[in-house]
This record gives structure tokens, C-alpha cells and sequence, in this order.
């Protein structure tokens, strides 16, 4: 198979990353932060041991803050829901996830949410944010690079804005982790959400919260932490407040491969990878006949998640041609995402996405140009 | 040869001790089940074990970073040291 719809998940996953799952099952069996016999209290350091791996690799202080979830949708539901009550003011943008656009419209009308605006490239504007910032606004939710075309958000500039502002900034960084350099302190990003399984090539099963400061976020679940109980209220402390019941210790051990995988080999190296594959692919289909690419058509402000449509055929017909004729993986349809079509022009009929990774090769990207100019 | 124990409610923060202690100090300790005899103090956490010439070290570990403890305790006859 050829895979090419990283953008859902990444796969294959390193060799290390399996071996640390299968291990964790072996040698990490234990239920951590509850008995204290010896495998418990092993589990208990592995599991530090990972959060420890994630506050360095984010640029963040304290590895207590780093809170596991089960995906970044989960993560993204813990800082909205437990941050913005009755009365606040909340702005996303028309590229972010259904992750963040469904749990603010599940909090309006109590809470009012405003949509910043995309051109055509799904690129925004700092000064139309600094626009809808009103009094009370608590809390701005961006999205580092759109799931649909690739187009990397100018969050840094963002975050800068909500600081001098007094406004928490909440990343999406679901297409980004892993792929882009992210220091959580030096861009001064209050919390950031993260799946375990994309560009940190984790276990699916596996998500991340990272609070930058002590934040007193409402918890969405209760229940136990092996901690302080004696108590029926959840403990005040993170992880413990935002993080109960047992965790998926495969999937934080496999992530904690993932992490050790991607520092090994470097952020910039998988970076410049993509990059170069893009480059080949976005040259290569602006060349077919009938295809338009969605979003920036060269390598700049961009990843290598690439849509396009196709001027006669529907793109669901276009996924299926390459699965079946070529086992190609790509991703086609709205991507759950329908206001960054409605911004990128797409809204009637959607797109075909190919998503890169790091163990994609050049040859996979000409095999999948080679099908595209024969299809009929 | 003396040995304390600090008392944590969560296996987070202990771990946290244990890891500053390690990489910044060079200093070997052990997190522990909670003794009975502290249990009133814990509920069902965990403590961290070490000599007791690295208290001073720890505790200072344990209130740079705002951690809550329950205290430091004399492992023999489980005196309250901090």
C-alpha cells in the first residue's frame, strides 16, 4: 500500500514505537499512581518519564502539566469546556477542526464565539483577529496548520496578540506536532492540544493537553487519581484534575517512542522531507489537465497535507479509482471541516487529500501522479 | 543509617522529586508505598525514600516548584522533620 493520508494518522509507525507497546504489556502491566508494589511504582516512573519527554519536546516547565487524553479532540473539549463559562467570548477560525467548532457551538449561546475569516489559501489576518477582540473575550482557539489544505497559521503572531491582550490562546496543533517546531514558552501559547498519534507517530488511543501556567480549568470527568482519596472533590493538582481513571499505558509508552523517534531524527529533517515531496507533488499536479490544488500552490506557509479537486470527477470516485487500481490511501470529502471549504471554495463537493509523512519516498508521489494522468 | 521519607499525595509530584533529585543533584532515591503508621497524613499516595542527609535538597525541590507534601518524616520513628 501506499499511504498517504497521514493527516488521519500516521502509518506505518516506527519499529521502536510497536516494540514499546508490546513491552509495555510485558514488563509495564501494572495499574500507575494506585498499588505501590514494584511494578506499579516501575509504571508510575515510566509514565513521568514520558510527560517529562513531552514538556521538553513543547518547551514546557513543568511536566505535572502535561495531561493525557485520549485524542486531541478530548484535549481540545477539556480546555474549552473547562475554561469558558456564561457570559464569555470565544474566537475560532473558519480552518479549525470540528473538534473546536463543535464544543463552542455545544457552549453558545452562554458563551459568544466569533469566526475569523480565510482568503482562498486559508491564510488569515492578525489585524481582522485584533478586530473581533471584545472585553470579555477569555479565550482564542486557533488551528496551527489546516487539516484540509496544509496552510500553516500565523499562531505566533496570534498568541503575541492574545498576551498583550490578557486572552488565553488555545493551539490545535493536531497537523503540526512533530512536524513543526513548537516551544509553548517562547511563543507564548497558554495551552496546547495534540494528538499522540500523527506527526509524534504515538499509538491511536493517545492525546495531549499542555497547560503552559497554572490554570484552574473545570474538569470535564471526575473520579479516581490515586490521589488525596480521602476526598469526593477532584483533586486541585495536575494531572490529576483534568486526568482520572486508568490511563492507556501502551499508548503513553509507545509515545514516548514516537517522541524519542522524531528527536532522533529531527523536526527540521522531517520538515524539509515533506517539503520536498510537496514540492514534487504540487508541480506535478498543476500539471494534469482538470485538477486545481486547494489552498497555496507552492511550498511556502505550507506542510504536506495537499487537496485538490478535479474539474469532471467527484472525489470520492478519485479515492476509491486510487484505492482500488493502485492501493493508494487518500482522504476524500469535507475532512471534518466544512467552514474552511466554504472559505477555499470547495463547499459543494469537497476535496481529495493526500497527507505525507515521514516514511513516505519520492517514488510513492510519481506512482500517484502516474495513476492521476491515466485516470479516465 | 538514617533515612526520611516525604509524603505525597501524588504520584506525579513524587515522581517529579525523584527525577530533579537524579538529574540536577546526582541523588538516588526511591518512591515507596506510604507507611501505615502515615497513613492518616496520605490516603493512598506514595513517598519518596532517601537518606536523610538529602532532605534539605528535596525539601527545597518540593517548595521551588509550589508541590504539595505532606511533610518530611523520620523513617524509624515516623517524627514529623518538615
Amino acid at each position: 500500500m501506499i499511504y498517504l493520508d497521514n493527516a488521519a494518522t500516521t502509518w506505518p509507525k516506527p519499529n521502536q514505537v510497536i516494540e514499546a507497546v508490546a513491552n509495555s504489556m510485558k514488563y509495564y502491566g501494572a495499574n500507575p499512581g494506585r498499588s505501590a508494589h514494584k511494578m506499579a511504582i516501575r509504571t508510575s516512573e515510566k509514565v513521568y518519564e514520558c510527560r517529562e519527554l513531552i514538556a521538553d519536546f513543547f518547551g514546557l516547565s513543568n511536566p505535572a502539566n502535561v495531561v493525557f487524553t485520549q485524542n486531541a479532540t478530548m484535549a481540545l473539549n477539556i480546555a474549552i469546556h473547562g475554561i469558558l463559562k456564561a457570559g464569555d467570548h470565544a474566537i475560532c477560525t473558519v480552518m479549525d477542526h470540528n473538534s473546536v467548532l463543535r464544543p463552542l457551538f455545544a457552549k453558545s449561546p452562554d458563551v459568544e464565539v466569533s469566526y475569523l475569516g480565510a482568503d482562498g489559501e486559508g491564510a488569515i489576518s492578525i489585524a481582522d483577529l485584533e478586530a473581533l477582540i471584545k472585553p470579555n473575550t477569555r479565550l482564542v482557539i486557533m488551528t496551527h496548520v489546516s487539516n484540509v489544505c496544509g496552510t500553516v497559521l500565523p499562531v505566533e503572531a496570534a498568541a503575541e496578540l492574545c498576551h498583550n491582550h490578557g486572552i488565553l490562546f488555545l493551539l490545535d496543533a493536531s497537523q503540526s506536532a512533530g512536524i513543526i517546531n513548537i516551544d509553548m514558552q517562547q511563543m507564548k501559547i497558554d495551552l496546547l492540544a495534540a494528538p499522540g498519534h500523527k506527526g509524534l507517530y504515538g499509538p491511536m488511543g493517545m492525546g495531549l493537553l499542555c497547560i503552559n501556567h497554572n490554570l484552574d480549568l473545570n474538569p470535564i470527568i471526575q473520579g479516581g487519581t490515586g490521589s488525596y482519596s480521602k476526598e469526593l472533590a477532584q483533586p486541585l493538582e495536575l494531572p490529576d484534575r483534568l486526568e482520572c481513571g486508568t490511563l492507556n499505558l501502551p499508548g503513553i509508552c509507545g509515545l514516548a517512542e514516537g517522541i524519542r523517534y522524531i528527536n532522533r531524527i529531527g523536526i527540521d529533517t522531517i520538515g524539509e522531507h515533506e517539503a520536498k515531496l510537496t514540492a514534487y507533488l504540487l508541480d506535478g499536479l498543476s500539471h494534469i489537465k482538470d485538477i486545481s490544488i486547494i489552498g497555496k500552490k507552492d511550498t511556502l506557509g505550507r506542510t504536506g497535507v495537499v487537496s485538490f479537486t478535479h474539474a469532471k470527477k467527484d472525489c470520492v470516485d478519485i479515492s476509491s479509482y486510487l484505492s482500488s487500481n493502485y492501493s493508494i490511501a487518500t482522504r476524500s470529502m469535507y475532512h471534518c471541516a466544512y467552514k474552511a471549504h466554504e472559505s477555499l471554495g470547495t463547499s459543494d463537493a469537497g476535496t481529495v487529500r493526500v497527507s505525507m509523512g515521514i516514511f513516505n519516498t519520492l517514488s510513492e508521489i510519481k506512482i500517484l501522479l502516474y495513476a492521476l494522468k491515466n485516470m479516465i | 543509617m538514617n533515612n526520611v521519607f516525604i509524603v505525597f499525595a501524588s504520584a506525579t509530584s513524587a515522581n517529579r522529586v525523584k527525577s530533579v533529585l537524579r538529574k540536577s543533584f546526582g541523588i538516588d532515591s526511591a518512591l515507596v508505598q506510604t507507611p501505615k503508621a502515615l497513613g492518616t497524613y496520605s490516603g493512598c499516595s506514595y513517598c519518596l525514600k532517601m537518606r536523610a542527609e538529602h532532605l534539605e535538597t528535596a525539601w527545597k525541590i518540593v517548595v521551588s516548584n509550589g508541590l504539595s507534601s505532606k511533610g518530611a518524616f523520620d523513617s524509624k520513628d515516623y517524627r514529623k522533620l518538615k
